[in-house]
């Protein structure tokens, strides 16, 4: 029952960890990255129908450039660029996320966008030339990309030489375009945090969204986070934490049923001797309450350096990120064997019931 | 000690052909002293120790225990009866198989006191085990072993009353007669009573009550 307890207990937190490297990985890109650029695109229709506050007759062009100048008026905004972009993956253990990053013209704007997302180059030199990148150190370790190499080959052919490794925080990646390629290209605005919500912005402007603009926003990629990762994991997690522990849950039944079976001629030597019922089922739950502690206690030992084990020779040199410390999970593991436990109340009682004394035994 | 007045048995109450185990009689047993239950077996010697010792409540009549009627009483106080006053040792040793011995013998004590402890380990010496046998499972030792075992366990609180129900059904000889010895010993001053088919073990006993088909057949004398 000890050796049940704590192998489900370190399977579900190892499976828990494992997943959560979704969360931990997207993180960067999803929460920190878009604190400081967002990008838009907003469609010609949607200008042209939107009464922009300071074009309300222009055309759309007019009207886009009165969006970019109140953008750029704004404090906190310090750059607004038309610019292409290309999509860094990262690959977590289950589930990919890809990010946009932009490509200038000029090095000297590269050099501003990693300053102002605080990502440095720790190899390797700033793009200098037509598709030259430079890419987040854990997106190369995790795409298995080497300075020299060409980004995303799979995606975007040879035409995006990495030239150097930045590191920073959110992941963040530069580069120069390829006139060649382009992957498409939007408005990257460098902004601060306060100003991350551009939808809010355009509402105020008078722009009215319609389906076909893109707004790459703090809190679209909060809600992508949310629905996409966050909550997504955070189900089949708890959909396997059930699974698991239903079966641990029935297996402990059946295992403490027959151990009480096995136990008969103790509890009715106790009840013989004079014990009351309510003393038989203390002693029983004390029992129970030392299985499970040390079930726990050891599922704790086991998961948390198979844990680090799995972290160190797997998913460090694969490039994952991942986080092996979850005090939540392991209150939640707790909560659920406090479950189990109330479960096993069921035999228990049924059997303080039928306890009987030797003389019956001996009948 | 024990005042017994018309006591009856009466198994499969509610059919037509009813049992009776106990056919009403009556037995007065004194404060201490060896005394020796036999009869074969279903001549209710063992109903009377059960009924006597609280685990069982008679159909009929009154088992009277130092001034209190045992068949008027709630369970919790039967059960705080046998616990402090009452001590078992039964024709199976019962022995809990994942303690010691001297868990064993703990089991029964109403505290676990250092104090306790000690005095188990002195039963268990004067039992003849030795602090080598204390420390072993059940199922590491002799059955005699184990015997002595559950008297130590029956003695622990030092009650006023021991049953013994066939408690060297399970021993040779040797070992029986050792097991008695032990008993009589030990009623010194108290109520030791033992019931046994086995005449040949009660050479010591200071009475004999023999039993037949329910009923006291002769009470009082010696082997």
């Amino acid at each position: 029952m000890i050796s049940a307890l704590a192998l489900s207990f370190a399977v579900i937190y190892i499976v828990h960890v494992l997943l959560m490297t979704s969360v931990e990985g997207f993180k960067p890109m999803l929460l920190d990255y878009p604190k400081k650029v967002g990008f838009f695109s907003l469609s010609e229709k949607t200008l042209e129908k939107s009464k922009v506050r300071g074009a309300e007759n222009g055309d759309a062009a007019e009207k886009e450039q009165a969006i970019v100048d109140a953008l750029r008026a704004k404090e906190g905004v310090k750059d607004v660029t038309w610019a292409q972009v290309l999509q860094a993956r990262y690959q977590a253990v289950i589930g990919q996320w890809s990010e946009e990053f932009p490509l200038y013209t000029s090095t000297e704007e590269i050099e501003r966008y990693l300053k102002h997302t605080g990502a440095k180059l720790v190899r390797g030199r700033l793009p200098e030339a037509d598709g030259e990148v430079v890419i987040a150190s854990m997106v190369m370790k995790n795409q298995k990309l080497e300075i020299g190499d060409w980004f995303s080959k799979d995606s975007f052919g040879e035409n995006f030489r990495i030239v150097g490794e930045v590191e920073s925080d959110s992941m963040v990646s530069a580069g120069m375009p390829n006139h060649y390629y382009n992957c498409g290209t939007y408005y990257v605005i460098q902004y601060n945090e306060a100003n991350g919500n551009l939808g809010e912005f355009f509402t105020e402007m008078g722009v009215e969204i319609g389906a076909a603009d893109v707004i790459y926003d703090l809190p679209a990629h909060r809600r992508h986070f949310r629905e996409d990762c966050d909550e997504l994991i955070a189900g089949v997690v708890n959909a396997i934490s059930a699974v698991v522990m239903f079966f641990v849950a029935v297996t402990m039944l059946i295992a403490y049923v027959s151990f009480l079976r096995n136990r008969v001629n103790e509890y009715c030597l106790y009840a013989s001797i004079g014990y009351r019922r309510w003393e038989v089922y203390g002693m029983m739950m004390r029992e129970m309450f030392i299985i499970f502690g040390i079930g726990f206690l050891i599922g704790f030992a086991l998961a948390l350096p198979s844990a680090w084990l799995i972290q160190t020779v797997v998913l460090e040199p694969a490039g994952i990120v991942s986080v092996i410390w979850y005090p939540g999970m392991i209150a939640k593991l707790g909560a659920i064997m406090l479950l189990i436990l109330g479960l096993l109340q069921i035999p228990v009682l049924v059997s303080i019931r039928r306890i009987k004394t030797i003389d019956l035994v001996e009948d | 000690m024990f005042t017994i007045k018309n006591l009856s048995m009466i198994y499969d109450m509610d059919t037509d052909e009813k049992m009776y185990a106990l056919k009403g009689f009556d037995l007065s047993l004194p404060d201490r002293g060896l005394i020796g239950i036999i009869g074969p077996s279903g001549s209710g010697k063992s109903t009377l120790m059960y009924c006597l010792s609280t685990l069982k409540k008679p159909t009929d009549g009154s088992v009277c225990y130092n001034g209190t009627e045992l068949t008027m009483i709630s369970n919790a106080e039967r059960e705080q009866i046998r616990r402090r006053e009452f001590g078992f040792v039964f024709q199976k040793h019962y022995l809990v198989p994942y303690m010691t011995a001297l868990d064993n013998v703990m089991v029964a004590a109403v505290n676990n006191e250092p104090a306790t402890r000690e005095k188990a380990k002195t039963f268990l010496a004067a039992l003849g085990l030795g602090d080598r046998e204390i420390g072993k499972r059940p199922t590491k030792l002799s059955g005699g072993q184990c015997q002595r075992a559950s008297i130590a366990r029956a003695m622990i609180n030092d009650p006023k009353v021991l049953f013994a129900d066939e408690p060297t059904a399970s021993l040779d000889h040797e070992n029986a007669f050792n097991v008695m010895r032990i008993l009589k010993e030990y009623s010194a001053d108290r109520l030791v009573l033992v019931v046994t088919h086995d005449r040949s073990i009660l050479g010591d006993a200071d009475r004999i009550i023999e039993m037949w088909d329910g009923e006291i057949s002769s009470d009082g004398g010696t082997v």
